[in-house]
């Protein structure tokens, strides 16, 4: 009979907090404490060799839950342009108006809302949600807003739909577009609170 | 497990300790600093309701995502844009989501052992307007079942037409195809 080979084990000491509370999810689990940290290591380890570290899991698991609240669905980059473009190609105006539709009833839910800075929880989501925009500036002084994005990425449709998606968010906080410039790629606004 | 002033001892394999101590040292921090860390992240993932298989499933499925371009749009405008109102061409749209399906099981190809059930895990974690993703195999056939009760009769074609692309590229064949508003049935074959 093969002969069962013998692990070499090691200790180190942690947190008695920690490991209680480890114990016990490791009973729920029907494992000892040694196979449930065991288990934790190997993910912690796949996780380094991902060059990412599991605070990141406890990141994208918050960022999806809200997108999906915040009505954002996540897709293939490439996908999303090309239908852009498509859409563009065939109704400028309708698209256009997707967009800006869709800018506003994302503000909506901060101006709306209860929250008591709500623009900068709608610019801190929106910067969460946007990581494929490599460049993305978007400051709030006194009664201006300044936009800067810069994703050499985006086609010209889509530099087009997004602005229209911003413009719609900014009119929703009470802002008014006064200065536009948009090229493939690239877009700034400068927007000054509306005087009511 | 032995116990000193707040602190029990816990043993783990050699080989993993060597690791720790390795990746600890990358990071410039002490082990004791990332043990603790571990384990606090440990514990904050079991609340989310993971466990760490499935932490470690999650993660790579998230950071294949990101390696793929993935990027949020929102979700009126992808209704907007996989309806007849956009007016663009339905066989153009169709064939844009089955290049881009078979783009991404392309590279679940590469990057997985197991590139059908990766793509599952995907779907799972990314389209939240999917009530349920079933993939069932038998001996050479497999099954995928995807329900939605928000999905419209075109956007159902599209995922459809989508997932099509990505098993072709995993290397099956579609027999059967079925699609109703808010349902696919698919059946592949190698």
């Amino acid at each position: 009979m093969e002969k069962k080979r013998k692990v070499r084990r090691k200790s180190f000491a942690a947190r008695e907090d920690f490991l209680n509370s480890m114990n016990k999810i490791a009973k729920e689990n029907d494992l000892s404490l040694y196979g449930f940290v065991n288990q934790v290591f190997a993910l912690t380890l796949r996780a380094n060799e991902l060059g990412v570290n599991i605070s990141t899991l406890i990141d994208s698991r918050e960022l999806l839950k809200s997108a999906k609240e915040n009505g954002f669905m996540l897709g293939l980059e490439r996908l999303w342009y090309e239908m852009a473009e498509l859409a563009y190609a065939k109704s400028e105006r309708k698209s256009l108006k997707s967009w800006f539709d869709a800018g506003v009833w994302f503000a909506k839910r901060y101006v709306t809302g209860e929250t008591d800075e709500p623009f900068e929880a709608f610019q801190n989501d929106l910067k969460a949600f946007i990581w494929n925009i490599p460049e993305l500036e978007l400051n709030e002084r006194a009664d201006t807003v300044s936009v800067r994005i810069v994703s050499p990425r985006f086609t010209e449709a889509y530099t087009f739909l997004f602005t229209s998606f911003l413009e719609g968010a900014l009119e929703t906080f009470g802002y008014k577009i006064e200065g536009k410039e948009i090229s493939r790629g690239i877009i700034r606004l400068e927007a000054v609170r509306n005087q009511h | 497990m032995s116990k000193s002033e707040g602190r029990k001892l816990v043993y783990v394999p050699d080989y993993i300790v060597e690791q720790a101590k390795k990746v600890s040292k990358g990071r410039g921090e002490s082990l004791n600093i990332f043990i603790s860390e571990v384990l606090r992240l440990a514990l904050t993932a079991n609340s989310l309701g993971y466990t760490p298989a499935q932490a470690a499933e999650f993660l790579e499925i998230m950071q294949a995502q990101r390696n793929l371009g993935g990027a949020f749009v929102p979700a009126d405008v992808l209704t907007y844009l996989n309806s007849k109102a956009c007016e663009a061409e339905v066989e153009q749209l169709e064939k844009k989501w089955y290049e881009s399906g078979k783009w991404h099981g392309k590279y679940l190809n590469e990057k997985f052992e197991d590139p059908v059930q990766a793509f599952k895990k995907f779907l799972e974690a990314t389209r939240w307007d999917l009530n349920e993703v079933e993939v069932r195999q038998n001996q050479h056939i497999i099954k995928f079942r995807c329900i939605s009760t928000l999905l419209t009769g075109k956007a159902t074609e599209l995922l459809a037409a989508f997932i099509e692309g990505a098993m072709h590229s995993i290397g099956y064949q579609t027999a059967k195809c079925d699609t109703l508003k808010g349902m696919i049935v698919l059946d592949f074959k190698r």
